[in-house]
């Protein structure tokens, strides 16, 4: 059976604060990506995702059940790895996993094994999970979504905090387990998308403002990413003045400067491809930011 | 469900016995009445009865000062790791959990009770007696402390669960106990005084004091199993985690 997650006209206020408006989305299946700035509503949207919150207004499926109203069949369909979250420091790697398979009515302990093996944490699993370093605990995390073999994952900036060589061996990872399984991806680190997802939907202030595949985003921002070469200081100015600047890589005797904006003819420079990263900054600060 | 509570009373009992909690928990509740009751000498010993009463009504009082710190603990470590973020993203509801953190703190507080069985037996042998028996001090701790610290530790789970501030968690059930114990017959522990130099002395119990206790400790017990599905109703997630 395929995984079908649908968001109907969904909102979610706290007060007179619009965390998410109006949100319509269908999910496809694979590996899909959540983009947008801190304080966009990505956590919002994931919490109401694992039925950790109830929407506003609207409704959320997920294959076929209400998120706000059957929990506990939600519940056993996704594993979540939330943005911010510690274990028991007393716990040992594996008791904290049997703890889960527990609350999940999974007896078999070879799964415990198998999800520790997965995360590559088997060696540590009599360690108390207080002396894990940052990597290991997202492992951990990663290691209770998956243990009770969940048809859809959810993560929310898994990848925050790592070091690179973490970062790559957990997106790495994620791609793994994203064969047998839906995987959602929530980050404001633009990265892990571009090199994992092939959907993404970019939310802004609470609203979807696009939803379709990487590639076809990245291609709305052809046009408006150019390298400049800078020779002093005031042409770095006058740059900065119309464009915002994603890189410089400094020379001896100039600066390459490649920036996104709405090109004119007087500027000079040169066209390059954008990458996603150069997308998401170009659309993010559009005055109108529906892509 | 019975799943479900018991892997949250076992994560919660494995956690608290080993956290420095426990330690304090064994000083106060074993520690305490074994240096106020212990004999200099041979003629000082108690007879076993005597000596399973007055284990079973220090670890009452020592344990009516050790509960609410047990409570407290229980729900900090969740405050402060965001624990019940990843356990509420599992298909488990909140009764379970509650229930499930209930009986993880009473089965470390029996943990530690039962532990302590062991000095207060072993005592005769140091003047060179026969230990007491374990089955006498199991006796009275059934009868005289297990229904009161019941009763009280669901006291403090619900005012726990119900205010999540631990101000009133230590203050409110200690300042109803000291009222409660004014109303005649419903105390929470029997008091020494009055019944138990008769059962120490080995003379039958009169009906009108089994009948007391009786009707005592079927109180308790019942007025803990309401304190504790009260404690169920009331327990809010937003509360406990601001969500």
């Amino acid at each position: 059976m395929t995984n079908k997650i649908v968001f109907e006209n969904v909102s979610k206020s706290y007060g007179n604060f619009k965390a998410l408006d109006g949100i319509n989305l269908e999910i496809p299946e694979g590996m899909f990506g959540l983009l947008g700035p801190n304080g966009a509503g990505k956590t919002t949207f994931m919490k109401i995702l694992v039925t950790l919150l109830d929407p506003s207004e609207g409704r959320v499926l997920i294959n076929g059940h209400d998120a706000a109203n059957d929990k506990m069949d939600v519940r056993n369909i996704i594993g979540f790895l939330p943005q911010e979250f510690s274990i028991y420091p007393q716990l040992t790697a594996y008791e904290f996993l049997e703890y889960i398979a527990g609350l999940n009515g999974i007896k078999d302990k070879s799964k415990i094994t198998k999800a520790l093996e997965q995360v590559n944490l088997l060696d540590v699993k009599n360690k108390k999970v207080g002396g894990f370093s940052g990597g290991m605990k997202r492992r951990l995390g990663i290691a209770q979504a998956i243990l009770k073999e969940p048809k859809i994952l959810i993560v929310d900036e898994p990848t925050a905090g790592l070091d690179p060589e973490e970062r790559i061996r957990f997106r790495t990872l994620l791609v793994e387990l994203s064969q047998e399984r839906s995987v959602i991806l929530s980050t404001h680190i633009v990265e892990d998308i571009s090199s994992t997802c092939e959907n993404i939907a970019f939310i802004v202030r609470g609203s979807m403002k696009y939803i379709g595949s990487t590639d076809v985003f990245i291609n709305k921002a052809k046009g408006k990413v150019r390298e400049f070469v800078a020779r002093d200081t005031r042409d770095l100015s006058a740059i900065k003045l119309k464009y915002r600047i994603i890189s410089l890589r400094r020379f001896s005797d100039h600066t390459i400067v490649r920036a996104v904006g709405d090109y004119s003819s007087e500027d000079g420079g040169k066209e390059v491809e954008p990458n996603l990263e150069e997308a998401y900054v170009y659309f993010m600060h559009e005055d109108d930011p529906d892509v | 469900m019975y799943d479900q509570i018991l892997a949250v009373a076992k994560a919660e009992w494995r956690c608290q016995v080993k956290s420095w909690v426990f330690w304090i928990g064994l000083l106060i509740i074993i520690g305490v009445p074994l240096v106020v009751d212990l004999p200099s000498s041979a003629a000082d010993l108690l007879t076993t009865k005597s000596a399973g009463i007055c284990y079973s009504h220090g670890i009452v009082m020592m344990g009516s000062c050790f509960m609410p710190l047990l409570t407290i603990t229980i729900f900090y470590k969740d405050r402060v790791t965001s624990m019940p973020v990843l356990i509420f993203s599992q298909p488990v509801s909140k009764t379970s959990f509650v229930l499930g953190k209930f009986f993880g703190m009473f089965s470390v507080y029996m943990t530690i009770v039962l532990l302590g069985i062991l000095p207060w037996i072993s005592i005769p042998l140091f003047f060179g007696e026969m230990p007491y028996s374990p089955i006498v001090f199991i006796y009275f701790l059934l009868i005289l402390s297990l229904p009161s610290m019941f009763y009280f530790a669901c006291l403090c789970y619900l005012v726990e669960v119900g205010f999540c501030k631990t101000i009133a968690t230590i203050s409110i059930p200690l300042i109803f106990l000291i009222f409660w114990e004014l109303i005649p017959g419903f105390a929470s522990h029997i008091p020494p005084d009055y019944i138990l130099g008769t059962m120490a002395a080995g003379s039958p119990l009169p009906p009108d004091m089994l009948q007391f206790i009786i009707i005592n400790r079927l109180f308790l017990i019942i007025a803990g199993i309401g304190l504790l599905y009260i404690s169920t109703r009331a327990f809010s997630l937003k509360k406990f985690m601001g969500m």
